[in-house]
């Protein structure tokens, strides 16, 4: 509490300064990771993202001279240990001429600028700064003189490099700021107010502020913190809502309204309630649309994590319920995004101009991206998710939701979880196939249409593109700061994954966005840029050729309406085994 | 850029040896190849516009080859250009950007890194220019030099190689009233009996009470990154307001980029050595040139990379049609502005806070 209080915004609170610096590196992850290599006993990867952050400019001094320090070591024997003494990679003199030169660049780095400014000897600066003595001797020294002993300079190198570690890894280390603290604070603090409305009558002037203002001035700093970092905020708030869920609520309920009077900084493991916790997201969202994205974006790859645990056989009994809550955390964002975007908070790429230069401008997100995903997660047959795209598909126009609503497999994915026939699961999994096919092409014509009447969009006629242009102006772009792109279904803002694919040695570096998708995309690559064309070309033909409406018969109610059958060009045809396979492995490659 | 020109264009007074000097240049009898020379903030970039002005009344048209990597008339910083002028310029105070005939991207705003490659860039741009105005049968097309401040040390051994390859007929000289930061006097570049070219000399517009010319101090780095910010406000047409740099670093992560398949492109680093794994950390969020194998090069930033998906995201003003045979990105070290990457609830991750930056005493003493 105290802790909270004494971190007022104006002074950008917890040690968020609001003065911003361009540097080379995207994250605090990859800084520590960076440092971590530098002082282990293999910098090589580190010596390599630095070589990479120089060539972006703006390379931090210390940075910059230690990796100078640390590639010497690499060529010292010395410090290369016995094995490697008999090749003598450098001569001694070599050796001496980069330490000296290390040296001087250090020494320099640091006190050049304000010598020039103040015009103070290089010795009293240095010493104001707090560089040891015996390096701006080996300036001096190595400037004007004879160079050093080798002997002299590795000792100085020793110091130096303690040095830089001192001043510079170290006490940048302890000035970033700890997201996940913060943010769990944050949100205890407005959960506390939230719910300290009744109990306030209790005791009158305890509270000097009003608590709507101290709950929108907490919810202004977890904005800040979002646009900061997105993807952590983003996990923290789903963590309290999965620790909400599993308690049963009431208990955690008790608990938490107890301890958050006696003590508010023990409670910041503890759980917030499910409810409260939604009422906060709500407040959160209201503020800031983009925030609802970024949460619905971790709990899709949550469930597709704990997809991957199930498919790989680790039988946890928690998984299950697990899994239950995330889905009905998705139909609730769902319904959240619905609703702000029916209030108009946010819109639709298509709905609003492209671009507007106001800063105000409501935020955007796609549609048809989202829904291809939650079409595309394996646990379609959840009530949840179903719901969940129905509600998204609510949002289309009438034209497509009157099509959808019509396909009759929707209510049939229900049955999937009882059924363990291996023929009703090939056929099921045909039937969700088909579905999305269908959608996904209904998707797509209306977004050719839209296309077309821009006159932006290439004829989707043409099955074969005379000339492949290699560059194309991206379709439906939302928003996303410099050096980020949108997520590929949430339309949040993602740090991309800068490694490249086939470089093993970086594996260590690569952080872990979006790695599931690799082998879907790797797949993808070549048709990218058309992957309509693809679908039309490659699927259908095999089964017979679409007519060119995409109505849907109408059925009879049978039992199993839909065995043995998929709709082909808006028609009930009977499907043979093999050509089922064959779509089932063409739609991992589509969805 | 436009901002400052309206009051100061009526403060333009063309000092008398300016006149008399642009005056001999326009009545030379053949097409004129005018080298522009002189110390930094002398005056070189301002005398070329008048020079431009004053030559098209007779010729029509005018080249215009710009060398000046630091501070470019016509394009973003860090590009060598040559330019066909038909038009007079209106501001002669200012820069203005406008589509290069030939452009290479040197990708530093000092050629001192790397002399080599900016004189054969230069060389480049000169061939081009005599092969396609000076040799055919039409009337040779007159073309004035602006060259770089830098003429001490490496900087003048560049103006000697750059004066003794083009072989102007007029070279102008500006002075400044501190001798020691002039050129030497007469042809320097030449060895001593050679017959050279027309020398003009003239003084910086600038005096003190005493009259001794003076250097007027420039913000070179705010005047780059203004340069910048104007370049790629070409992004966008005219009807969106964009009044403010939040308001274009606004606009500009609205833009849905242009997109490139990774295996489409190729990247070359101009400046530093990049180990292949870590090309796309180098690259997200930076300035490149953006070049055809053969040819001609614009600036573009990278504003993400997909590699998953083989992607790269590039914001550029150049139509899409003239970017189709663009197969080249070049980084140089031309740093992105900072304004434009900072916008609220969407600051670029390379922006973060809390950034250690300079080791002060403050810092020692807790």
């Amino acid at each position: 509490m105290e802790a909270a209080e004494a971190a007022p915004e104006a002074t950008g609170g917890g040690g968020l300064s609001t003065g911003r610096k361009l540097v080379p590196w995207s994250s605090w992850a990859e800084w520590r990771l960076v440092r971590d290599g530098l002082f282990s006993p293999s910098p090589i990867a580190a010596l390599r993202r630095i070589a990479a952050w120089r060539s972006r400019g703006s390379l931090p001094v210390p940075v910059d001279v230690t990796a100078a320090f640390v590639e010497i070591r690499l060529r010292d024997p010395f410090f290369r240990g016995v094995m490697a003494a008999d090749d003598a990679l450098e001569s001694e003199e070599m050796l001496t001429m980069l330490y000296s030169m290390a040296i001087m660049r250090l020494v320099n780095g640091f006190v050049e600028n304000p010598h020039k400014k103040t015009g103070y000897s290089i010795s009293d600066l240095a010493e104001a700064v707090g560089i040891p003595r015996v390096l701006v001797d080996i300036r001096h020294e190595s400037s004007h003189r004879n160079l050093p002993s080798l002997r002299l300079l590795r000792l100085a190198a020793i110091k130096a490099f303690d040095w830089l570690k001192c001043i510079y890894w170290d006490s940048q280390t302890n000035a970033i700021p700890d997201l996940q603290v913060e943010v769990r604070s944050k949100l205890h603090e407005i959960n506390h107010f939230l719910k300290g409305k009744d109990s306030k009558k209790a005791k009158p002037g305890s509270k000097r502020k009003r608590p709507e203002k101290i709950i929108s001035r907490n919810i202004k700093y977890v904005r800040r913190l979002y646009y900061a970092c997105p993807s952590e905020v983003a996990s923290v708030i789903l963590e309290f809502l999965l620790s909400g869920a599993l308690e049963p609520s009431e208990n955690s309920d008790v608990q938490q309204t107890e301890s958050s009077d006696v003590d508010q900084s023990a409670d910041i493991h503890n759980q917030i309630s499910n409810n409260d916790m939604k009422t906060i997201v709500t407040k959160l969202s209201e503020k800031e649309p983009r925030l609802l994205l970024g949460i619905l974006k971790s709990v899709i790859e949550t469930i597709e994590t704990v997809e991957g645990l199930e498919n790989k056989g680790e039988s946890n009994a928690c998984l299950p319920a697990k899994m239950e809550i995330l889905c009905s955390h998705v139909l609730w964002i769902v319904t959240k995004l619905k609703e702000l975007k029916d209030s108009g908070c946010i819109g639709l790429v298509h709905e609003i101009g492209v671009l507007s230069s106001d800063r105000n401008a409501v935020p955007r997100f796609c549609l048809a991206k989202l829904l291809r995903k939650l079409l595309s997660l394996s646990i379609i047959g959840e009530r949840c998710i179903i719901d969940a795209a129905l509600v998204l598909i609510d949002m289309t126009t009438n034209n497509v939701k009157k099509k959808l609503l019509q396909l009759p497999m929707l209510p049939l994915g229900r049955l999937s979880t009882d059924s363990t026939l291996p023929e009703s699961k090939e056929i099921e999994s045909v039937d969700k196939a088909t579905e999305k096919l269908e959608m996904f092409k209904s998707r797509l014509k209306q977004k050719d249409l839209c296309l077309a009447e821009n006159g932006t969009g290439a004829s989707l006629n043409t099955i074969v593109p005379e000339k492949r242009n290699s560059w194309s102006t991206t379709k439906s772009w939302t928003p996303c700061p410099i050096g980020m792109i949108p997520c590929s279904f949430s339309s949040a803002a993602v740090l991309p994954t800068l490694d490249v694919d086939d470089d093993e040695l970086n594996d260590d570096i690569s952080e872990q966005h979006e790695n599931f998708h690799s082998d879907v995309h790797t797949e993808r690559n070549e048709h990218y840029s058309h992957p309509e064309k693809q679908l039309d070309v490659e699927i259908i033909p095999e089964i017979s050729r679409p007519s060119p409406e995409y109505e849907i018969s109408d059925m009879p109610e049978l039992t199993f309406p839909l065995k043995g059958r998929l709709l082909v060009g808006g028609v009930w045809k009977v499907v043979s085994e093999e050509e089922l396979l064959f779509i089932k492995s063409k739609m991992k490659i589509l969805l | 850029m436009a901002g400052a020109s309206p009051s100061a264009r009526a403060e333009v007074v063309v000092p008398s040896d300016w006149a008399a000097a642009t005056a001999a240049v326009s009545s030379e009898t053949a097409p004129p190849v005018v080298i522009v020379c002189g110390p930094k903030n002398a005056g070189k970039s301002t005398f070329s516009r008048l020079l431009l002005n004053s030559l098209l009344p007779r010729y029509g048209r005018v080249g215009y080859l710009d060398t000046d990597v630091g501070q470019p008339e016509f394009s973003p910083p860090g590009c060598l250009s040559f330019n066909f002028v038909e038009e007079a310029l209106t501001d002669l105070l200012n820069p203005s950007l406008r589509q290069s005939e030939r452009c290479c991207f040197f990708g530093d705003i000092s050629s001192k890194r790397d002399p080599e490659t900016y004189l054969n860039c230069l060389f480049h741009l000169y061939d081009y220019f005599v092969e396609k105005y000076r040799s055919g049968a039409s009337e040779p097309l007159p073309l004035i030099v602006n060259t770089p401040g830098w003429v001490k040390g490496a900087g003048f051994d560049m103006l000697v190689e750059m004066l003794r390859y083009i072989c102007p007929t007029i070279v102008v000289q500006i002075r400044i009233s501190v001798q020691s930061k002039n050129l030497p006097d007469g042809m320097f570049w030449l060895d001593c009996g050679q017959t050279g070219p027309k020398m003009i000399n003239i003084d910086a517009p600038f005096h003190d009470a005493l009259n001794r010319s003076l250097l007027i101090q420039k913000d070179s780095y705010g005047m780059r990154e203004r340069r910048l910010i104007e370049y790629f406000k070409q992004c966008f047409a005219n009807d969106i307001s964009l009044a403010t740099n939040k308001e274009l670093a606004y606009a500009l992560t609205s833009l849905p980029p242009y997109e490139v398949s990774i295996s489409d492109v190729m990247v070359i680093h101009l400046h530093c050595q990049v180990p292949p794994s870590e090309v796309w950390h180098s690259l997200n969020a930076t300035i490149v040139g953006l070049a055809i194998s053969c040819g001609t090069a614009e600036a573009g930033i990278v504003r993400g990379v997909d590699v998953q998906r083989g992607i790269l995201y590039v914001i550029t003003p150049i139509p899409l049609e003239h970017l189709q045979s663009v197969d080249l990105l070049l980084q140089g070290l031309i740093e992105i502005p900072k304004s434009l990457l900072q916008v609220r609830g969407c600051v670029s991750p390379y922006m973060p806070t809390n950034v250690l930056h300079r080791i002060s005493e403050r810092d020692i003493n807790t």
